[in-house]
């Protein structure tokens, strides 16, 4: 009895304690083959696609084009998987780790400098593959490039802008906001909602781009540099952070995230009728006015300029059919496949596909809200023209999740600002 | 008189299975471990040898590390001993209902129940806004941002731990007291000990082997929190709820440096080894088996 007691539990002990420990090492000195596998005849080829989940109705969309590419290329199947946005990029790391990367990669223009290195260029493969730059909106073209290589190729470009509950502002009595509405106008209207409706009309965001675009449109101030150095101490940054986190500290107009684990808090809040107002992307601009029980309106945000961001698809470093990855990739963000993304809400990277794109919110939303569609243009083009490539740090993932632990201090003001930004600063810089 | 057989070989045919599983799953995966955490090791790229960089780079500036092992060590000192506490009140409780196998199965649910799904809900409950906000709203009180400030955030997540873990522990606990051998129990009642005297000098002693088996794997567990605060606050308010496997997980796969990733994990293992292994030469002082 003694013995078994005894050995029992150290079995256990040394059993919870140990793979804990070397959990890391594990995935890191695990050899496996390259993301693609080859079928069984030589010229047929599976390639693993990864894309973040884009909703029920968004990943069916994907999914008939991964099958458009087996009917314009029988020899290539494209199997694509679709973790949640917030997983993907963190699955991605450790697929990298073990060599087990997707074939095609789809990424981010804020997160490539981190990723590029795992990535191949396309410059070459493109030269002899019928692209032709001019049929594509040249900033989502432009964004995809690292040190002035061609890493992916886009599906969409997006801004963020403001949305707005049409509904909350009519109740409060309050003018709706047209393209180009200054900061004062915008901390007025939010004032007077929060006064008439007893409730913080402006919800606060940890995402990424949501965030400092709206910094950004508040007095230009940028997170990192063209040198890809972060920025948070600059004097901008500090005076348009001070003037966000007041937003809630000393006004009392914001909603203040309920943990540093909700990252996108401000646009969640939004669409759920809890805050009048919201900093979100473009990509959001159909899904935001469909799923919110309440009329949406759509314009930039407050003061001048915002980011902009896009995504595309790329090919693996270690991936072994990087033709015919390019071939995919081809069918994916063809012509044809850009007009199906169009019609299904997605800001095409292709102009010709955008009428398309406009037209499909016509038709879907503005039976509801009258005039959406029109609003949305002015709110995309208002903001498109002077967007500015959102530029991020070779460690942006984690500085993400650093910024969201030590902003919510700023947010409920048991931190200075200042100081808030000096330690991220201190920690991810 | 016969040759006594040897024993060797039986005994070897009986360790080969456990040897060859320690061998694969928790030896070679230490040493490499070990051997990582000297490297500079990109999730992608170019692997260079680091020395002890990796550990210095833990007491830097910037650093979350300190912080972290200090919450890990408060997590510890706090969930263990309550945990403890609660989970042989409740045993104890449960021995004597009817209804104890019920219970056991509803203190057991929590267990059993994905943390991830548990802690979004927990999470849910304390928001403001959320359930609790809302209660204690209706009787005049106004709860703070629980999981957003930096003194009740740790609490808070203390507080979902405990729960998480005490299914577990009063099953243990359950299961030992049931066993409890009646003639001894008996004993004590006819010489005349009282209710408390026999919980104090008869049971608890008995129950020790229980206990130090329930503590071992407490603070186990306890050093290795991870998916509670995770979902709750992800290491926040600053650095409020940051514990020692969150740092591993965000330099490993958010950060993408394995080999840093790997000190921190060896400062743990080595601090959960150090105090198994005094827990073990302490428990001759206190721990009776029959």
């Amino acid at each position: 009895m003694k013995l078994i007691t005894k050995l029992g539990t150290l079995a256990i002990a040394a059993g919870l304690a140990v793979p804990l420990a070397t959990g890391c090492a594990s995935t890191a000195t695990t050899p496996a083959p390259g993301g693609a596998s080859s079928g069984a005849a030589a010229q047929n080829v599976t390639l693993d696609w990864g894309f973040w989940n884009q909703g029920e109705a968004g990943n069916k969309m994907w999914q008939g084009l991964a099958d458009e590419v087996n009917k314009q290329h029988p020899n290539i199947t494209v199997k694509l998987t679709s973790p949640p946005f917030a997983d993907y990029f963190t699955k991605l790391q450790s697929q990298l780790a073990a060599n087990e990367a997707p074939c095609i990669m789809s990424m981010q223009s804020l997160r490539l400098p981190a990723f590029a290195q795992a990535m191949e260029p396309m410059d070459e493969l493109l030269k002899t593959s019928g692209f032709n730059a001019s049929e594509w909106n040249p900033a989502a073209i432009k964004a995809l490039q690292n040190n002035g290589k061609q890493y992916a190729l886009p599906y969409g470009i997006s801004t963020v802008v403001l949305y707005y509950n049409k509904d909350a502002f009519k109740d409060a009595g309050v003018a709706e906001p047209k393209p180009g509405w200054t900061v004062a106008e915008f901390e007025a209207a939010a004032r007077t909602i929060t006064e008439k409706t007893g409730k913080p009309a402006f919800g606060q965001s940890f995402s990424d781009l949501h965030m400092f675009s709206t910094l950004y449109a508040y007095n230009q101030a940028r997170p990192v540099d063209e040198s890809g150095k972060l920025t948070l101490t600059e004097g901008k940054m500090v005076d348009a952070f001070t003037w966000y986190t007041g937003l809630a500290t000393a006004k009392k107009v914001s909603l203040v995230p309920a943990s540093a684990s909700d990252i996108p808090w401000g646009e969640q809040q939004f669409v759920a009728g809890n805050v009048a107002m919201a900093s979100d992307g473009s990509w959001n601009i159909s899904s935001n006015a469909t799923q919110a029980k309440f009329n949406v309106g759509v314009t930039t945000l407050p003061g001048k300029g915002t980011f902009s961001a896009n995504s595309g698809f790329g090919i693996s470093k270690n991936c072994k059919y990087k033709k015919e990855a390019l071939q995919a990739i081809q069918v994916i963000t063809g012509a044809k496949a850009q007009e199906t993304a169009a019609a299904a809400g997605t800001f095409p990277a292709r102009t010709a596909a955008s009428k398309t794109f406009y037209d499909g919110l016509a038709t879907k939303l503005d039976s509801k809200t009258p005039g959406y569609s029109a609003q949305a243009k002015a709110a995309i083009e208002g903001s498109s023209g002077d967007a500015l490539p959102f530029l991020s740090t070779t460690k942006w993932d984690q500085t993400t999740k650093t910024i969201a632990r030590e902003f919510i201090l700023a947010y409920t003001g048991s931190q200075d600002p200042k100081k808030t930004l000096e330690n991220v600063q201190q920690t991810a810089g | 008189m016969a040759r006594k057989r040897s024993e060797g070989p039986a005994a070897l045919g009986f360790l080969v299975p456990s040897v060859v599983g320690l061998t694969i799953f928790v030896m070679v995966p230490t040493i490499l471990a070990i051997a990582t955490s000297l490297f500079d090791w990109p999730t992608f790229g170019d692997v260079e040898f680091a020395g002890l960089k990796n550990y210095r780079r833990l007491f830097a500036r910037g650093s979350t590390f300190p912080a972290a092992l200090r919450n890990t060590i408060v997590f510890t000192l706090v969930i263990v001993p309550l945990n403890l506490v609660l989970t042989l009140g409740l045993a104890f409780w449960v021995a004597t209902s009817r209804w104890r196998r019920f219970y056991r199965v509803l203190f057991f649910v929590p267990v059993v129940t994905p943390t991830v799904a548990t802690s979004i809900i927990w999470k849910m409950i304390y928001q403001p806004g959320g359930i609790l906000d809302d209660l204690l709203s209706r009787v005049g009180f106004t709860m703070p941002n629980l999981l957003g400030t930096g003194n009740t955030a740790l609490m808070a997540v203390v507080v979902v731990v405990i729960w998480n873990g005490l299914g577990y522990n009063t099953l243990i606990f359950s299961a030992a007291i049931d066993q409890l051998p009646d003639d001894v129990i008996a004993a004590a009642r006819i010489d005349g000990a009282s209710g408390w005297r026999q919980l104090w000098h008869v049971k608890i002693p008995l129950l020790t082997p229980a206990i130090f088996f329930a503590t071992t794997i407490t603070m186990i567990h306890a050093f290795q929190v991870f998916a509670q605060p995770y979902v709750m606050t992800a290491g926040g308010p600053g650095t409020a709820t940051v514990t020692v496997v969150m740092d591993v997980y965000q330099t490993a796969f958010q950060g993408g440096a394995l080999g840093a990733a790997s000190a921190p994990a060896m400062v743990l293992f080595a601090l959960i080894l150090v105090v198994t292994a005094v827990q073990w030469l302490g428990q001759r002082k206190w721990v009776h088996y029959e």
